[in-house]
């Protein structure tokens, strides 16, 4: 009898498993590299390694975009409370023009520029803005503007800043998080996933489940560029109100414990929805789970435009004194004061990932206890179309649509990913419109005059 | 120990040994009233049986009979709806990671992470045993180069044929020596000289005192290696026991045609 005196413990089991996904992945790269270089790319040797690379700069955009979503948020919170309290946030030489020369000075083309400014900035109608600007300057002079800068001094005077920041800048916060822990192994999507032979062979060994499974969830880890990149951007955030110093420590001490919890929870979830939901569910939840991991990060780089206008939105809606959104706040490790502590931010932050990881593992854990075979319901007998349905008399559209009726996961594949695609094209293709709009009116103005005219946003600047 | 369905009593399944023998023999798998469904789906329906220590067991029955369910039970990857199994004394779902230690596990069809090779594969499962992973490599050395094996342990698993997964397979279910082997069809795929390879080790392996429980639809095979057989059908025992014992009850010599007449009318008495 050969059986070991001791099962490896939990910590030694992680471990292995750690070290053979290692070896995996390498396994996987020199395969890639080999299946390459057979269709005789002699360049293929270094593409895994500037694939490797321009992934993570992607993702490092990603995740710097989503910080300055942060700050983007807080600020549009800061900008619209200062509209409540009657203030119209100007740029500081249109400020000074109206405060010491009055209206009769601040040219006409000041004033245009100005509310073509704010309303790009901020949202509303360039003509109301203008027509607003005009009266307030002729009656108070600057009394009812306000420096943009001073009326958004963006993440330092959070605390001071009212509760719509707080709510939007914790959104983007909840949001990013979110998005790292729906991003699994990669951006494929396996919705046709049953159950998972390797579980299977693992938990034949005598080892425990909670072990199999962290090391399960952090294996994404090791593949997922979207996660080597995310510690950026606490660092990015703490960088901004900080200094770089904090900026790379907060990286390091804040943004590892995260990016590991957000690995474990999003795993957690996967692990969840193939022990504990039916068979023919299991597939859509893992799909939509995916999505949204996509869905959330391609909406990422829409965010810094449209936030002012859901700011401007949302202003007459919160009230200016509620105190329930301090998330973004204590993830600053920031005091009533504004001041931030890296270090009250490191236990904080370290308290949550430590708490999230636990609660993963346990989770997952408990979920082996019915077994690996999870839920079944009635949806292991297939629905019958009705006899009234005649589309798909043709076998391979009748195929299609049985799959269509009876497994859950088409809800990903035949609507979320179309509509997102369609979105993002229809934003794009919005913007090619505007911008092909402008540059149409001021090839043509140019045509009609020799006085330089500013037309479209990129001309209106001073 | 009650036994539920038409099947041979306890006493009667070691009726054919000495009674020394008898009384210190253990039966390694107690299985007692186990049904288990998946949803409005019954896979077994109050099965009862054991198995005694040390013997060669062949699991037989149609298609969809429940036997890979049974396997899986026994392995804690199931748990039972009702009824409970026991390995050693060991509860099969609440011990299992100590009944895990007892079993080694060959399932039907062998899956294996993609990218490593089969060396790095029984290294990795003879640590998750918690053995010397070099002494446990020496040892099951022989036995993979008597499976011609010995030559393709370094190229990926993945890749293998699936006779080569089988007995990979094999070789990690031996791996810890277990006391139970649990095979689930084990000569799938293999070709007719790999079988004989694949039986001759079993047989020395169960007289080297390792009790092996294996499903197959090779009645021959049963004949040749097995002391004992159990029958099942549509999720319920039909029947079990010793071969004698069984042939002797229902009157018939052959095990095709004892099997053929079981399975031809499974809930008969």
């Amino acid at each position: 009898m050969m059986t070991g005196d001791a099962a490896p413990g939990f910590w030694r089991t992680v471990w292995l498993l750690l070290k053979v996904s290692r070896r995996r992945a390498g396994g996987r790269q020199s395969r890639q590299r080999q299946l390459l270089n057979n269709r005789r790319v002699n360049w293929a040797a270094n593409l895994g390694s500037i694939g490797a690379i321009l992934s993570l700069l992607f993702m490092l955009l990603l995740h710097g975009l989503a910080a300055f979503s942060v700050m983007t948020a807080v600020e549009a919170g800061q900008v619209a409370r200062a509209r409540q309290h009657g203030l119209i946030p100007v740029r500081q030489w249109f400020y000074n023009d109206a405060g010491t020369a009055r209206q009769y000075i601040v040219s006409d083309q000041s004033f245009r520029s100005e509310a073509e400014h704010i309303a790009h900035e901020d949202g509303g109608d360039e003509d109301a803005i203008e027509a607003q600007l005009r009266t307030l300057v002729a009656r108070s002079g600057n009394r009812h503007l306000v420096p943009r800068d001073d009326a958004a001094p963006g993440l330092s005077a959070l605390p001071r800043s009212g509760a719509l920041a707080s709510m939007l800048g914790s959104i983007i916060l909840i949001w990013w998080f979110a998005m790292v822990v729906c991003q699994g192994e990669g951006l494929d999507l396996d919705l046709q996933r049953r159950r998972h032979p390797m579980w299977e062979w693992l938990l034949s060994h005598p080892i425990g489940a909670g072990a199999v499974f962290l090391a399960e969830m952090l294996a994404p880890l090791a593949a997922n560029p979207t996660y080597w990149a995310a510690p950026a951007f606490p660092g990015i955030l703490y960088g901004v109100t900080g200094g770089p110093e904090m900026g790379v420590a907060a990286a390091i001490l804040i943004g590892i414990p995260l990016t590991v919890a957000a690995a474990c929870v999003g795993k957690a979830l996967e692990i969840g929805a193939m022990l504990r939901l039916p068979l023919r569910s299991r597939g859509a939840a893992i799909g939509i789970i995916g999505w949204f991991g996509y869905a959330s990060m391609i909406l990422m780089f829409f965010v810094l435009r449209l936030m002012p206008g859901i700011a401007h939105g949302l202003a007459g809606w919160v009230d200016d004194g509620d105190r329930s959104w301090p998330v973004l706040r204590l993830f600053l490790g920031m005091d009533a004061a504004g001041e931030v502590s890296l270090w009250r931010g490191v236990a904080l932050c370290g308290a949550v990932s430590a708490v999230l990881i636990a609660a993963a593992v346990a989770f997952s854990a408990r979920s082996v206890g019915q077994g690996l075979s999870g839920a079944f319901s009635s949806d292991s007998a297939p629905v019958r179309p009705g006899k009234a349905m005649r589309f798909g008399r043709d076998p391979l559209f009748r195929k299609e649509y049985l799959w269509f009726v009876r497994d859950r996961s088409a809800l990903v594949q035949v609507f979320l990913i179309p509509v997102t695609v369609a979105g993002i094209q229809l934003i794009n293709f919005r913007d090619v419109m505007a911008h092909a709009a402008d540059s149409w009116n001021f090839c043509a103005r140019r045509a009609s005059s020799s006085a330089p005219i500013s037309c479209g946003y990129w001309g209106r600047n001073r | 120990m009650t036994i539920a369905g038409e099947m041979v009593a306890e006493g009667e399944v070691m009726a054919e040994m000495p009674t020394d023998q008898l009384r210190d023999r253990e039966n390694i798998v107690t299985i007692d009233h186990v049904s288990k469904s998946f949803g409005d789906k019954i896979a077994l329906n109050d099965i009862s049986f054991v198995i005694p220590e040390g013997q060669i067991c062949g699991l037989l029955g149609p298609n969809g009979a429940g036997k890979t369910t049974l396997f899986r039970l026994l392995m804690g990857i199931l748990k039972a709806s009702s009824g409970s199994l026991h390995v050693a004394g060991l509860d099969a779902f609440e011990d299992r990671v100590a009944v895990k230690r007892l079993i080694g596990f060959l399932p039907d069809e062998p899956v294996f992470y993609s990218y490593l090779s089969a060396r790095e594969l029984l290294e990795l499962s003879a640590g998750m045993h918690g053995l010397d992973v070099e002494a446990a490599m020496a040892a099951i050395m022989p036995v993979a180069q008597r499976l011609r094996l010995a030559g393709e342990l370094d190229n990926y698993a993945e890749d293998y044929s699936r006779g080569m997964k089988k007995k990979l397979g094999l070789l990690l279910a031996m791996l810890h020596a277990p006391r139970l082997l649990v095979l689930d069809e084990p000569t799938n795929g293999l070709d007719v000289e790999s079988t004989h390879l694949f039986y001759d080790l079993i047989t020395e392996t169960a007289a080297a005192g390792t009790t092996i429980v294996f499903s197959t639809h090779l009645m021959d095979h049963v004949a040749r290696l097995c002391s004992h057989a159990v029958i099942m059908g549509e999720g319920a025992l039909i029947a079990s026991g010793s071969l004698g014992a069984l042939k002797a009850r229902y009157g018939e010599d052959d095990l095709e045609a004892l099997f053929l007449k079981l399975t031809a009318r499974p809930h008969a008495a």
